[in-house]
């Protein structure tokens, strides 16, 4: 029997998460994301410095603005707040508007409360697919590459001043919820950021966060 | 002359070849059922009923735990494919395959406007739909959007969630990793050990011994061959249910009973050598020992089919009594005596003494166990065959082999000893004090639960209460029971009992209850439900109104309107139809079905269980229960009154076994003096002995009567002889020295058995103890004759 402290079915997260906003000075000198990406050439070079840019980021704070197209309303949903994120799993979404809301992710285990109400809590161990969607942007702001391709094909394009990164499902079970992740980034000379995020539903819904630095 | 070896060692192989072979060709039962006392109420008879076949009788539960969680579920997915395919069981689960979208979810999912409480009329009208709708809505803002989408909007009343909470009910577990695990000790919480559940069902009952035996083996082989001892992974193996305990009682008990048997052979072996000096002398008293227990086995076998293990345990240690017969003998013979001789002279008292001992015994077989009265039988058959094999063929073995009789007829012995006997007056005080003391206790303390007489070892009693907490097991002290001709019957019946038990809610006499009919509702139920479903046209005119404005698509509500009209047309759900194996082990405790009485025609009734939680108020649930012609079961007072019942029938029939001995005494003593002394001393010394018993609050269950009984046997044996009139010295230090020589032999033995790791068998043999002390003192003091007043003539 499942874990019945939420409702019968998972809460997906991964639409709820993220970011990095402002320029983080990672200790010690790093590179200039342009300098590591000249030897390599091609998607696997740029992989891997965005993943290595990424991984200096300790903590983040974000505003964002979210928009849900889903395919059983006519409109668009929007939602904005605030984002926090701590390595190198901590990541807590804030909504201001339209309705209050807590998300916090942390440690294996996800915490949700509605309207100040009291946080239903979900234990991701207990729900792979909804531990795979939470790994897809906590991983990406790891820049855990190997965590990430526990779960998903990882392809990168662009340029170190602005990369998008590809993830498509490696299981079965996780294709069923979920088509494609994109991430868009990009790398401004002091430390990776990302810029947005969009999520298609394996049943056609598309979010797109969309995120701006703090202040 | 010097003896000849052969005629005794002949007989001693015959007698070895005799019991062997009865042995060997016994069917040794395991099964514990006849352990079980015969019950007398229809309440009672359901309980051991449900001991022996039921349910959750056939589970082995197991847990994994001592390593990391992933490792944990790597090694639950191994052990469970294994134990599959063993074919040991008939289901093993483990949780695999209940992801998101598992069968059973499903199944539940499909049927939920069948199954739920919330299908109701009141729950599809405009009005409700509405509030629905707009309750989707903003989940649907909100991060919980996906959850939403895929149940929210086919099922907007909530059925499933409604649903899905019933029947998840009391269960604590969890998954992990696509595994069960106990949802209490998930890792994370600081202090908690993660632990792999595995849910097997065997064959056969738990009480089963053999069967159950061999699925703990199938379950520990597959664990040792996955978890090599090279590699020290630090796993363990933790197992509980009806058939582990059974086997873990039975294997205590087993390896006492060998231990024991083994040591207490070798310490009375070598009691009677440093006694008697000669190995031909002790062959010949192993002769009845060994016959008596062939014997007994055989009649056990042919008057019960089959000997029971456990009785075959105990009735070997018990059968050291019977070295008494033989040493009796053999110790009074006199220097140049023959032993029809012997015989002759202390014939009365050794065959008062059997007797009265057989008489004794008789008692235990009215106990109303079973098991205690296959014990009874093969005590009487033994200790009878062991006495009549030393009356009859150990004499004439005796002279053909010329064994010189061991003459310890030393009057010196007779003369320091017996003038202790002027503390006759202290043992009088001593016994006054006993039965005062149990006058002013208000008598010996009876036990009133089966605990007392259960063998299991405490550690492992711990393990199964631990896994069968996580599991959710239903462990109710007060159940309910409905009967009726179907299951249909059975769950109307439920249905129509829920008024009744909802007020016992409201005031506060029960906290919740769990039936079948709240998990699987009556079909009657289940199509009234279907008739409140709105029609097809009629549902998507009241959803369009009230999705009016909210900006939802008309596609939105497809997969809802389809689900509704399909269950308006569906059949209704009976047992049968859940088909999913951790659906039906969830309802297969609470609605099932028994055969008839003897296989009657017209096949079995089924039987609904009520099990309510939180009881504060048993009498009131009871008599309500009553009230309504549901049969009320009260576990822990109906185990007590069994135990009860049991121990009082048992003291019936030892009183009536004791009168019936008083009679032979008379008839065979011939005086009424001489009856009171033989009496009297055996009387006080059972006095002494429940009065030390009770002193340190010891109860008294059916082992300390059964106990107490041999106790007396053998303070007979002492009473008679000590009594007997008109001795020499010579004779009388005979009598003493054999006498303290089967003491010896008897503290000896039972004192062994006093440190057995089991208690059962530890109270046994504290009480013998006490009991065969009392009496050797008591025989002493009161049945022999003071010092001085002896007479000298030799009784012709």
């Amino acid at each position: 029997m499942a874990d019945r402290r939420l409702p019968p079915v998972a809460r997906r997260v991964a639409l709820a998460a993220i970011l990095a906003a402002g320029r983080v000075h990672a200790a010690g000198a790093a590179p200039a994301l342009g300098q590591v990406a000249a030897p390599a050439s091609g998607p696997t070079g740029l992989l891997a410095a965005v993943m290595a840019r990424l991984a200096t980021m300790r903590a983040s704070r974000a505003r964002f603005t979210e928009q849900k197209t889903l395919a059983a309303l006519t409109l668009p949903l929007s939602s904005s707040g605030h984002l926090a994120y701590r390595r190198p799993d901590r990541l807590e979404k804030i909504t201001d508007w339209p309705r209050p809301e807590v998300l916090l992710v942390r440690d294996h285990a996800l915490s949700l409360s509605i309207d100040g109400g009291p946080p239903e809590t979900l234990d991701l161990d207990a729900r792979p697919e909804i531990g795979a969607l939470v790994e897809a942007i906590l991983g990406t702001l790891a820049g855990d590459l190997p965590g990430l391709r526990r779960w998903y094909h990882v392809a990168a394009a662009g340029a170190p001043d602005g990369w998008h990164l590809t993830l498509t499902p490696r299981t079965d079970a996780l294709a069923r919820l979920v088509r494609r992740v994109t991430i868009d980034g990009a790398d401004d000379g002091t430390g990776a950021r990302i810029d947005r995020i969009t999520t298609e539903a394996a049943n056609g819904d598309r979010t797109v966060m969309t995120i701006r630095p703090a202040r | 002359m010097k003896p000849r070896a052969t005629p005794i060692l002949l007989a001693l192989l015959a007698a070895l070849a005799f019991t062997g072979t009865v042995l060997a060709t016994s069917r040794i039962r395991t099964d514990m059922t006849s352990l079980l006392p015969r019950a007398r109420t229809p309440a009672a008879r359901f309980m051991l009923r449900e001991l022996q076949v039921g349910a959750a009788n056939r589970l082995v539960l197991i847990g994994l735990d001592g390593a990391a969680p992933d490792r944990l579920a790597a090694l639950s997915r191994a052990l469970t494919a294994r134990l599959a395919a063993s074919g040991a069981f008939t289901l093993v689960r483990n949780g695999e395959g209940s992801l998101s979208g598992a069968a059973d979810e499903r199944f539940l999912f499909a049927h939920r406007y069948l199954l739920s409480p919330a299908t109701t009329g009141a729950a599809f009208t405009t009005a409700a739909l509405r509030q629905d709708l707009r309750r989707l809505l903003a989940g649907l803002q909100s991060s919980a959007a996906p959850l939403v989408e895929r149940f929210g909007l086919a099922d907007p009343p909530g059925a499933a969630l409604a649903l899905a909470r019933i029947w998840t009910g009391p269960s604590r577990i969890g998954l992990r990793d696509g595994v069960w695990f106990a949802a209490d000790r998930r890792a994370g919480r600081p202090g908690d050990r993660p632990r792999a559940l595995i849910l097997a069902e065997t064959r056969t009952g738990g009480m089963d011994l053999a069967a159950g035996a061999d699925a703990i083996a199938a379950i520990r082989t597959g664990f040792a061959a996955l978890t090599p001892p090279g590699a020290p992974s630090g796993v363990k193996l933790r197992l509980g249910g009806t058939a582990v305990l059974s086997t873990a009682a039975e294997r205590a008990v087993r390896a006492d009973v060998t231990r024991l048997s083994i040591l207490s052979a070798l310490i009375v072996a070598g009691l009677l050598v440093w006694r008697f000096r000669s190995p031909l002398v002790i062959a010949a008293i192993g002769i009845p020992v060994v016959l008596g227990i062939g014997v007994a086995a055989l009649l056990v076998r042919v008057v019960t089919g089959g000997v029971q293990g456990m009785a075959l345990g105990f009735g070997m240690t018990m059968l050291g009594v019977s070295v008494d017969y033989p040493v009796l003998l053999i110790g009074h013979r006199k220097r140049g005596e023959a032993p029809p001789a012997t015989l002759r002279r202390i014939g009365r008292a050794f065959a008062l003494a059997v007797a009265t001992a057989l008489l004794g015994l008789s008692g235990m077989a009215f106990a109303g166990f079973p098991a205690i009265a296959q014990l009874g039988l093969f005590a009487i058959a033994g200790l009878g065959a062991a006495a009549l094999a030393t009356w009859k063929l150990l004499s004439p073995l005796v002279v053909a082999a010329d064994l010189a009789p061991v003459a310890f007829g030393d009057p010196a012995l007779v003369a320091r000893l017996e003038p202790w006997r002027r503390l006759r007056p202290v043992g009088i005080a001593v016994t006054v004090l006993a039965m005062g003391f149990l006058v002013v206790r208000g008598g010996p303390r009876y036990a009133t639960d089966l605990a007392a007489l259960s063998p299991v070892p405490r550690g492992t009693l711990a393990v199964d209460a631990a896994l069968r907490a996580e599991i959710g097991a239903p462990d109710a002290g007060q159940l309910g029971l409905v009967e009726g001709p179907s299951a249909e019957a059975v769950l109307r019946a439920e249905e129509a009992l829920a008024p009744v038990l909802d007020a016992l809610r409201a005031r506060g006499a029960i906290g919740g209850v769990e039936d079948a009919a709240r998990l699987l509702p009556s079909m009657a139920t289940q199509r009234a439900r279907q008739a409140a479903l709105p029609a097809a046209a009629v549902l998507a005119r009241r959803l369009d109104a009230a999705a009016t404005g909210l900006g939802f698509r008309s596609e939105a509500f497809a997969a809802f309107r389809a689900d509704v009209a399909r269950t308006r047309h569906m059949a209704p759900l009976g047992p049968g139809d859940l088909t999913d194996p951790a659906l039906a082990a969830r309802l297969a405790p609470f609605l099932f079905r028994r055969d008839g009485p003897r296989g009657g025609p017209g096949g079995g009734r089924w039987y609904g269980l009520i099990a309510p939680s939180g009881v504060t108020d048993p009498a009131l649930v009871g008599a309500k229960l009553r009230a309504a012609g549901v049969l009320y079961v009260d576990v822990a007072a109906e185990t007590a009154r069994i135990v009860t019942q049991s121990t009082a029938s048992a003291l019936h029939a030892m009183a009536w076994g004791g009168v019936a001995a008083l009679v032979v005494l008379l008839i065979g003593l011939r005086s009424w003096r001489q009856v009171a002394v033989v009496a009297g001393s055996v009387l006080a010394a059972l006095a002494i002995a429940l009065a030390v018993l009770t002193a340190f609050h010891v109860q008294i269950s059916l082992l300390q009567i059964v106990a107490l009984q041999f106790a007396a046997g053998v303070g007979l044996d002492y009473a008679l002889f000590f009594a007997r009139r008109q001795l020499d010295a010579e004779e009388r230090a005979r009598t003493l020295r054999t006498l303290l020589t089967c003491n010896a032999m008897t503290l000896l033995t039972f004192g062994l058995l006093a440190t057995a790791a089991t208690p059962l068998l530890r109270q046994i043999g504290l009480t013998v103890v006490i009991g065969a002390g009392a009496a050797m003192m008591t025989a002493f003091l009161f049945a022999g004759p003071m010092p001085g007043r002896a007479t000298t003539k030799d009784p012709a």
